[in-house]
Formats: structure tokens, sequence, C-alpha cells
């Protein structure tokens, strides 16, 4: 496979929100399973959110940016919790958003490889 | 790129997800109790079950079950008759009416030109000393008349938008935040009676 930064972002951040927006404005209109009702958009978005993160990076592993996104999704969650900001504090959504992280961080290496084939060289 | 502008690219994109989320989400006011939910002013003289489909159309039966989930096919059963959750309008059964909202149920607890209707889920979450605990989250629903999609309704504009046309249930709803609040514990079925006056023609 091969990508170039470009397709990168439109399969990993630009698809990803638009499928979970899509989700999202759909939510009253058909029929969901809780789980995708509840859940999936903010998983796709998770993903796209970390995905924009290592993109910017050059699909290196950015330590500093990872933790970041790591804290900001829990505080993000602690917040609604406490009302200061809108929707429901639930941690499930913390755990879905590690799962989609996790699941970005682990289809790093092979987008990462599709880079570097494509690039030849890929330089922070 | 220098890595400088980098970090500002990046504290950029966490800033637009940020938004974009804290923008998807409501806050939700109208809490758990804040209507009456034992009030009903369901046909009394009704004394079957029965689903209603799309067309309006009744289905009687002895016993009406419904399942929805990630892995089971969203259904509900009427003795032996499926039909999938989204054909149908609603349900009756033992002397409540519940509304479809998405693929599962509200329960109706006004009835009459306005709707209205709750559901309550279970949310887990972790305390300040790193207890889990679980806590009941309510949303509540207006439907304009029998056909009418059930919309969310989280605080008092959108209670407003609904009853704007009556003086008197604006009056009750046009108040601050403290006053409804306090009007509410004084009178558990406040906020039902704003709907109650409007779908009685204001009286």
């Amino acid at each position: 496979m091969r990508i170039n930064r470009s397709s990168d972002i439109l399969i990993n951040v630009f698809f990803p929100v638009i499928i979970g927006y899509s989700l999202y404005v759909l939510l009253d209109h058909i029929s969901l399973p809780n789980f995708a009702r509840n859940y999936f958009s903010d998983a796709v978005w998770a993903y796209a959110f970390l995905s924009a993160i290592l993109i910017m990076w050059n699909r290196h592993l950015n330590f500093t940016w990872i933790v970041i996104s790591f804290l900001l999704s829990t505080c993000f969650e602690l917040l609604q919790f406490l009302s200061w900001v809108g929707g429901t504090g639930d941690i499930f959504d913390v755990l879905t958003y590690y799962f989609s992280f996790g699941i970005a961080l682990s289809l790093n290496a092979i987008f990462r490889r599709a880079y570097t084939r494509n690039n030849k060289s890929l330089t922070i | 790129m220098e890595h400088k502008i980098k970090h500002i690219y990046s504290a950029l994109i966490a800033g637009v997800f940020l938004v974009m989320a804290a923008g998807s989400a409501r806050v939700n006011k109208i809490h758990c109790g804040a209507f009456s939910y034992s009030s009903t002013n369901e046909d009394k003289q009704e004394n079957r079950d029965y689903v209603v489909l799309h067309d309006g159309s009744k289905v009687y039966g002895e016993k009406i079950s419904w399942k929805t989930g990630l892995i089971v096919k969203d259904q509900i059963k009427v003795d032996n008759e499926k039909f999938r959750i989204k054909e149908t309008r609603g349900y009756f059964s033992n002397g409540t009416y519940y509304g479809r909202v998405g693929s599962s149920y509200a329960r109706r607890i006004v009835h009459g030109k306005l709707n209205v209707y709750y559901t309550e889920d279970f949310v887990t979450s972790f305390d300040s000393n790193g207890r889990m605990r679980t806590r009941q989250v309510c949303a509540h629903y207006v439907q304009v008349g029998e056909k009418g999609d059930l919309q969310a309704i989280a605080n008092q504009k959108d209670i407003r938008d609904y009853v704007k046309d009556c003086p008197k249930s604006l009056e009750m709803i046009d108040k601050k935040d403290k006053e409804i609040r306090r009007s509410i514990r004084k009178n558990r079925f406040y906020l039902n009676q704003i709907f109650v006056t409007f779908n009685n023609d204001c009286k």
C-alpha cells in the first residue's frame, strides 16, 4: 500500500470525522443499536483526532502529544461529569477513546511504512 | 517543518476536536425527577395491550416484549408476532404507553396535543476516591400529536419553544432557573402542568 500525506489525512481523519458526524446527525432518524448510538461516533472521532496528531508528526510517535491526547480526553469527560461542559461524563466514553487511540497507534506502523516507501525518507 | 510550528498545529488540532466534541453535546438541565413520572392521563378504558405500527394500525396481544442491542435484532413481540422496532410508533402495556425513540422506547407521562416522554439510563463513572459509581441519567422528549417524532428537550428554552402559543404555560416556564426549581420542589407536577395546561386549550 502506498499513500501520501493527503491520502493519509483523507482516510484516517476526514472520513472518520464524516462518518462520526453522519451517525450523530442521523441518531434520531434511524434505528441504531444502543452501542452505535452511544459510543460509535465518539470512537471514530477519537481515532481521527489521534491520527491527525500522528500525521502532524509524520507518523513518528511524539510521546508528549500522545500523552496530552489521553489526558485531554479524560479531562473532557471529567468536565462533562462535573457539568462544566455539555454532555454526560461516562467511564465507558473514556474507555472508548482509549480503545480508539490504541487502534490508531497500532495502525501507525503500517501507515508509516507506506509513507516511507512512498516518500523515501521521512524526517521530523 | 519546525518543531515549534508542529506543536502549534497539534494544539490547534486538539482545539478543533475539543470544540467538535463540546458542540455535539448539550447540557441536559432537566434531571431525573424534574417531571412527575407517576402521573399519566392515559385512556383508562383501554385494558388490552397493543403495538402501534407506523401506519397507525394496532396489533393487540396478551404479552408484549422487546429487545435491542449490538448483537441482537431490534424487535418487539406481540405474543408470537414479531416486528422490527423501527416499524412501530410505540406500544401500550399495563396502562402505560411507550413511544419509540431510536431503537428503544420512552415512557409517556403527559398525553395530549403535546406528549411528554422520558427514559432512564444508568451511567457508570468514578468518583473522587476512585470508586466506581453508577448514577441515573434521564432523558425527556416531546412529541407533537400522535404521529410526530420524539424530540429531546434539555432545558427551559426547549420547553418554551413548544408551549409559546399558550400564555399561561409560557408564564409558568418563563421564570428564572431558581424560581422554576423552587416551584418544582413545592409541586412535583409543576413541569407536567405546563404541558397539561397547553393540552387543555390553555386553561
